[in-house]
């Protein structure tokens, strides 16, 4: 280590970095979930399209619930992942409060 | 990916296609989340830049022109991300103790976690040079436009990192001999 040169630490910093943690699996689940509830809040990614307090909450808890439920289904069909278990796709208190806060409910 | 491909890619999120959003999060969330884990040395930190990252992405997918490689691209996006956020926390935020480096306790082999304590004794900015080139594998002005800094500061960075690496594990190496000695 004395003499470590750049090549060294280049490999070194790899092996060190290769070791870090994945990212947990319900992060995949609740981007999915914002995702598909932006693409319906904000069609071609423009504007935010106005719905009525009601409409909002009633599209809140779809997305909020929906998505999650279909990540897994969209990732296993694509052969992206494990299969995501019952605790990754159950919607979590983080989500809940992003959809809720897109749609302008809290 | 060639430069057409990735923009077809890139249109087809924007067209709010959910087989793409999922490929492009399977291809870089890991890379994203390291950098950011690496840059920030926080969990939480790191998961919540890394999907508002991919969904700023969506929403800025249609002025997406090809001129950068879609990494080069979603590192710059993640790399504002992430100073927005650092910079916001540091507002309230106790300065202390050096963070510990955030390794997978199951994968810790002794010179790993030498080297690791190294890293995270190095500032945000060494440490996120030193991923984006020693490790993402970005050329100095790739890793300078994600940046937002001429390649030359890059350059003194990348350096000033290799010196504080070699000097810090010299320096655990002779902490080792000498609690060997005794």
């Amino acid at each position: 280590m004395r003499s470590a040169d750049t090549e060294t630490i280049r490999e070194l910093i790899s092996v060190e970095i290769d070791a870090l943690p994945a990212p947990p699996a319900d992060l995949f689940v609740r981007t999915l979930a914002m995702y598909r509830a932006e693409v319906h809040l904000r069609p071609a990614g423009g504007r935010p399209v106005q719905f009525s307090v009601g409409m909002r909450t009633a599209l809140a808890v779809a997305f909020a619930f929906l998505p999650p439920l279909a990540a897994g289904q969209v990732a296993a069909s694509l052969g992206l992942s494990e299969p995501l278990t019952v605790h990754d796709i159950w919607p979590k208190p983080r989500l809940l409060a992003q959809v809720a806060r897109l749609f302008g409910l809290a | 990916m060639s430069g057409p491909d990735e923009r077809e890619f890139v249109r087809r999120i924007a067209d709010g296609d959910d087989a793409a959003f999922a490929t492009l999060y399977h291809q870089y969330a890991g890379r994203l989340y390291r950098y950011a884990l690496v840059r920030c040395l926080d969990t939480d930190i790191a998961q919540d830049v890394v999907q508002e990252t991919l969904l700023a992405a969506w929403r800025g997918a249609a002025g997406y022109r090809g001129e950068s490689s879609l990494g080069t691209w979603l590192f710059g996006i993640c790399h504002n991300r992430l100073s927005n956020e650092l910079r916001h926390r540091r507002r309230t935020a106790c300065h202390g103790d050096v963070p510990e480096w955030p390794l997978d306790p199951w994968t810790g082999a002794e010179q790993r976690l030498d080297l690791g304590e190294a890293l995270a004794r190095l500032n945000e900015e060494h440490r996120e040079a030193v991923f984006l080139v020693y490790y993402q594998g970005f050329s100095v002005a790739e890793a300078a436009a994600v940046l937002g800094i001429p390649p030359g500061t890059v350059k003194s960075r990348l350096h000033y990192a290799r010196h504080r690496l070699q000097e810090q594990l010299r320096i655990g190496e002779a902490e080792k001999h000498a609690l060997g000695g005794h």
